[in-house]
């Protein structure tokens, strides 16, 4: 279980083989120092943090993956590589259209800066935990998706409106506020915002990093649900981080857990939940209230 | 069960476990060994039904959760017939495999309901269906359909389950698990909670998705309604 090659899916859609991230210089000695078995992701001689090593998984049409650690095992940096807004120090992430499983995949991190910022456009959906970090809080709600569709090449004023409307109906937000100001939104109401823009323009992917953190139960489980229902109406695939189990076990089919930086174990929700092979994880599980 | 079980028929089993293993390793209690499955074995067969039994904490929910792969199993193998993936050893294959198995081929029917507690009833007996691709409208058709045979209320269906009684929530995991049409059904204690008319119609439907040609794997200790219906019944030593 503790092998971090994971091959798993023929018709994957993302497939990230051996992904590293390093803060720091780095030394010889960082990776047989850190990691879980040493219960640091800090180098004690050169200091640099080895924020995630050797992730390698791979992303089904349609599947919701999830990750699961405690605050700072790695998950986020994760999310951040796939997003392709850090910059990965070893390793691949590959991409390929769903349903064009012959094609030659797309190796994301070979793309210049242009084409990334255009791939993370059409291709990539986040939500993250704050909604400060993925809205522009000076915009309207309207202009919130407004930027992620001109972003993506919409041009036409009237269609980016009618967009946003229907995906205002869809998240289950009232269309006719379209043109408020997201600061007058509460934070449930601004983590379908997020959705919205997320999924705005049609991404292959979308990555939801913590997104019911910080929300009371009872919106916390109406995000939940409309997440739940997204995946069954519009069949995308998703990589859901989130240090709770509870989350996990709504959502995703398969799970990642990470400690450390690195996988320690991985399988079906079911049996990460059930049947936990690593310390680390019977800590997890045994930890949820 | 402990020990090799014989496989008397000549036709080809749809499940054969060989030397099924499991141990759990409580890693927060000194590393303590706990070992429910012992060197099992047995074949099952289309159209019919193997009853295990045994008493509470035999490993009776074990065998069944390492076929679902639920478990991981600590050695042995677990042969399936598989339409579209041949002959395969649940044991090991990958998870996305196991997915596929799960959606289509194998059904599995807890002891306790764990659905998402806000979804009405009837799309949670639907979801297997839909999951398949077949429309929502159509699916909830057939999930009432089953409803209804189980004697479920038709008040109750747009109800969410976590306010329903233990043997109504059977009633629902029992549904969810028939409606799947799977070819092989694994059911942990499937008239547990059940009273004597709700068990008799869940008996018949078991028998009749026998007849069809569901080769269906049973624990229970409830010996006397199952061990009729059944065509082989093994008894779990204590480990």
């Amino acid at each position: 279980m503790s092998d971090n090659k994971i091959v798993q899916n023929k018709k994957w859609v993302l497939r990230a083989d051996n992904l590293t991230r390093r803060y720091g210089s780095g030394c010889a000695y960082c990776s047989t120092i850190t990691g879980p078995d040493h219960d640091t992701n800090q180098c004690q001689i050169c200091n640099t943090v080895i924020a995630c090593s050797g992730i390698s998984f791979e992303l089904g049409e349609g599947e919701t993956l999830g990750i699961v650690g405690e605050s700072g095992s790695g998950k986020s940096t994760v999310m951040q590589l796939v997003n392709l807004s850090v910059p990965a120090d070893e390793g691949e992430l590959w991409y390929r259209q769903s349903g064009e499983y012959d094609k030659e995949p797309l190796n994301l991190l070979t793309l210049d800066k242009f084409k990334r910022r255009t791939f993370r456009n059409q291709q990539l959906g986040i939500v993250h935990q704050r909604p400060e970090l993925g809205l522009n809080m000076n915009f309207t709600v309207g202009g919130n998706v407004a930027e992620k569709l001109l972003m993506a090449g919409w041009r036409n004023v009237g269609n980016i409106r009618q967009r946003a409307s229907q995906l205002m109906e869809l998240t289950e937000l009232p269309p006719t506020r379209l043109d408020d100001d997201p600061h007058t939104f509460s934070g449930g109401m601004l983590q379908r915002v997020q959705i919205s823009k997320a999924l705005s323009s049609n991404p292959s992917v979308l990555l939801l990093d913590e997104v019911t953190t910080g929300l009371d139960l009872s919106v916390q489980a109406r995000v939940l649900d409309l997440i739940k229902r997204l995946q069954w109406e519009l069949k995308i695939a998703m990589l859901v981080v989130s240090h709770d189990l509870g989350v996990i076990k709504q959502l995703a089919t398969r799970t990642l857990v990470l400690k450390n930086g690195q996988i320690v174990e991985h399988g079906l929700t079911d049996q990460i939940l059930e049947d936990p092979q690593h310390p680390y994880t019977q800590l997890l599980v045994s930890s949820t209230l | 069960m402990e020990g090799k079980m014989q496989k008397t028929d000549t036709a080809l089993p749809i499940l054969e476990v060989r030397g099924l293993n499991k141990y759990f390793q409580l890693h927060l209690l000194d590393g303590r060994v706990i070992r429910p499955v012992i060197d099992v074995s047995f074949t099952a067969k289309s159209g019919s039904i193997l009853l295990i039994s045994g008493k509470s904490g035999a490993g009776k929910t074990s065998i069944l959760k390492c076929i679902y792969r639920t478990y991981l199993a600590n050695g042995g193998e677990i042969w399936y017939n598989s339409l579209s993936q041949g002959r395969v050893d649940i044991a090991s294959i990958d998870e996305a495999e196991v997915l596929r198995l799960r959606e289509i081929e194998i059904g599995y029917c807890s002891q306790f309901l764990k659905v998402l507690p806000r979804v009405a009833a009837l799309d949670v007996v639907a979801e297997p269906l839909v999951r398949r691709g077949m429309a929502f409208g159509e699916a909830r058709l057939e999930a009432g359909r089953w409803l209804a045979r189980l004697g479920l209320d038709e008040s109750r269906w747009q109800a969410f389950p976590i306010t329903f009684s233990g043997g109504e929530q059977q009633r629902l995991n029992l549904a969810r698990a028939f409606i799947a049409s799977p070819r092989l059904l694994l059911l942990d204690e499937p008239t547990a909670s059940l009273d004597i008319h709700s068990k008799s119609i869940v008996l018949e439907m078991i028998n009749e998705t026998k007849a069809s040609g569901v080769a269906i794997v049973v624990v229970s200790h409830d010996t006397s309604a199952l061990a009729s219906l059944a065509d082989e019944t093994y008894w779990l030593s204590d480990n």
